[in-house]
């Protein structure tokens, strides 16, 4: 018996998981590997929430956000963060017209549905605070007066790690906004060969030209609304607490994950749910998406980091400390 | 002009007064003198008298504490001396403190010297401090043959699957943690018939307890032939 007729989904998930399998592909076309990042990418897109990637430079961080912008079909706008970036540059500022001797407001960047901040860690952090209420309220104040942003709202940056030059560390409640931070490696030795191969074929490495749009405003709409009706068991949700609550307990940790931690493994647990074309949450989609989820959130002991610890080998020993409910 | 002459006079007047002071007579002393001399034999006993003896001061007895100390101190001073004079009480004196520093640094900053120089000196020895259930307490058996009775298809489902996990368990094809999701212990199965048979149950299961699926007595009967079936053809 095939599965399918065992089990009949309750949500149709089945456009979804075309979609899906297409905005792989068409990345694919120009990004060799990264499966992970990618299928990171997807969730962070249907669970509604903002994604900083994190790699040493030349590992296609940016190509990848404007890959993503290239496959949804929605407004997209860029910001470079550069040391002297105002927050009115990415907000905008009101501008004096002399025809109507009035001030109108000109939007910056931010008011698009992808916007993508390249080397967001090369800015101060007075500029990082600007991002603070769009990010998290999906709406801008400027001058008293409140503009809402399009939906879907879609922040990704890329940064460098801290440890190179001329970066600074966000702040935590900004690191907090980013659903996800996915650490982008380098490829393997046959992705590399993979990657040279494609460079040496095209004639122009710039030319996006070839990668397609998948999704639209309207089917991001209708596949939120799907993922967030997905099944979950209550005791997969006391497993989340427990795993966000014993970051905070734990002596190999400064700072603990908040409960807007929980409510993301949540979210983005169904989104990847959805993808895999389930209906329903399992621990493995939880343990998939905790460490993009918290890796940013929590901060190590001086200790630890002093041992060469990370915040993915604490979370894993703390995933691991945990029972799965069965 | 004025100012000089009224100074002039001023001056004048000084010198007059002055004058008169001097002429005051003077009075001769003419009192007989007593001239006095020291009492030898006083002297003599002052001398023999040992208070007035400052030359020797008295010297109290020292205590058993300071006689102690002053052993600490000479035996302290005798290793210093040789631990600075000799190369070899060089060498123990330079590495007794690198040492001392070393470990007071150690310990003032809390490293766990165990896991800086082997990095997986713990991963298994993780603290599990969650243990809802143990499977290797449970008595499936009679436990599944009560859920079937009560028709509780879905509880039936999932102590079959954990009755699986015992039976890998026990013939250590897996290593049983409460960590480990079902798709972990799937990646440590090496025989592709215990492997296969291992994901229908854990998708039964998966679909049965996470998913909140209804589970008929068919169905259930199928998932029971299918263990049944399975745990016949492990390995011995």
């Amino acid at each position: 018996m095939e599965n399918e007729e065992i089990f009949k989904t309750r949500v149709d998930l089945s456009g979804l998981k075309e979609s899906v399998d297409k905005v792989k592909s068409e990345i694919s076309k120009i990004i060799v590997g990264q499966e992970k990042m990618v299928e990171l990418l997807i969730t962070a897109v249907l669970a509604d929430g903002h994604v900083l990637l994190e790699g040493v430079p030349g590992v296609a961080k940016t190509l990848t956000a404007k890959l993503l912008s290239k496959v949804i079909q929605a407004g997209f706008s860029r910001v470079q963060f550069t040391p002297d970036l105002m927050p009115s540059d990415v907000l905008g500022t009101s501008v004096f017209n002399v025809k109507t001797s009035e001030f109108t407001f000109k939007q910056g960047p931010i008011f698009s549905n992808i916007i993508l901040i390249d080397e967001i860690n090369r800015a101060p952090a007075k500029t990082q605070s600007a991002l603070f209420e769009v990010m998290e309220e999906r709406q801008a104040t400027v001058d008293g007066q409140t503009y809402p942003m399009d939906e879907p709202y879609l922040v990704v940056a890329t940064q460098n790690p801290i440890e190179q030059e001329g970066t600074y560390r966000l702040p935590e409640a900004q690191l907090d906004r980013f659903l996800f931070k996915i650490s982008v490696d380098y490829p393997g030795l046959e992705e590399e060969v993979e990657v040279l191969k494609g460079h040496h074929a095209r004639q122009d490495v710039h030319d996006l030209s070839s990668v397609e749009p998948v999704l639209d405003k309207d089917m991001i709409k209708d596949y939120r609304t799907k993922v967030h009706g997905l099944h979950v068991d209550e005791n997969l949700m006391r497993y989340i607490a427990q795993i966000v609550n014993e970051t905070r307990n734990s002596p190999d940790l400064y700072l603990g994950a908040s409960p807007r931690a929980s409510i993301a493994i949540l979210q983005t647990a169904k989104a990847f749910a959805g993808i895999q074309g389930r209906d329903f949450i399992t621990p493995e989609d939880i343990k998939f998406v905790a460490n993009p989820v918290m890796r940013h959130r929590v901060i190590l002991t001086p200790e630890k980091e002093m041992e060469g610890q990370t915040a993915d080998s604490i979370i894993d020993m703390i995933v691991e400390k945990i029972e799965v409910p069965r | 002009m004025r100012k000089n002459i009224i100074s002039f006079l001023l001056v004048i007047q000084c010198f007059t007064l002055l004058g008169r002071d001097g002429i005051t007579p003077v009075k001769y002393d003419s009192s007989a003198v007593e001239w006095r001399q020291f009492d030898k034999q006083k002297i003599a006993e002052h001398k023999a008298d040992p208070s007035f003896n400052y030359g020797n001061r008295p010297v109290p007895g020292l205590s058993i504490w300071e006689r102690f100390i002053m052993w600490i101190n000479r035996v302290l001073g005798r290793l210093f001396y040789m631990g600075t004079t000799t190369p070899i009480g060089k060498i123990i004196t330079y590495t007794l403190i690198a040492a001392v520093i070393v470990y007071a640094l150690l310990k003032l900053l809390k490293v766990d010297v165990r896991r800086t120089f082997y990095s997986n000196a713990d991963a298994s020895s993780l603290p599990y401090e969650v243990h809802d259930e143990n499977i290797h307490e449970m008595d499936f058996e009679s436990l599944i043959k009560e859920a079937v009775e009560a028709k509780e298809f879905k509880n039936a489902i999932r102590l079959i699957y954990l009755f699986a996990l015992k039976n890998l368990a026990d013939k250590h094809l897996v290593e049983w943690q409460p960590g480990k999701t079902n798709h972990d212990y799937l990646f440590e199965l090496k025989r592709e018939e215990v492997k296969e048979g291992f994901g229908s149950l854990s998708f039964y299961f998966e679909y049965a307890w996470y998913g909140d699926f209804p589970i008929s007595e068919e169905l259930f009967a199928d998932v029971d032939r299918l263990f049944n079936r399975w745990r016949k053809g492990l390995p011995g």
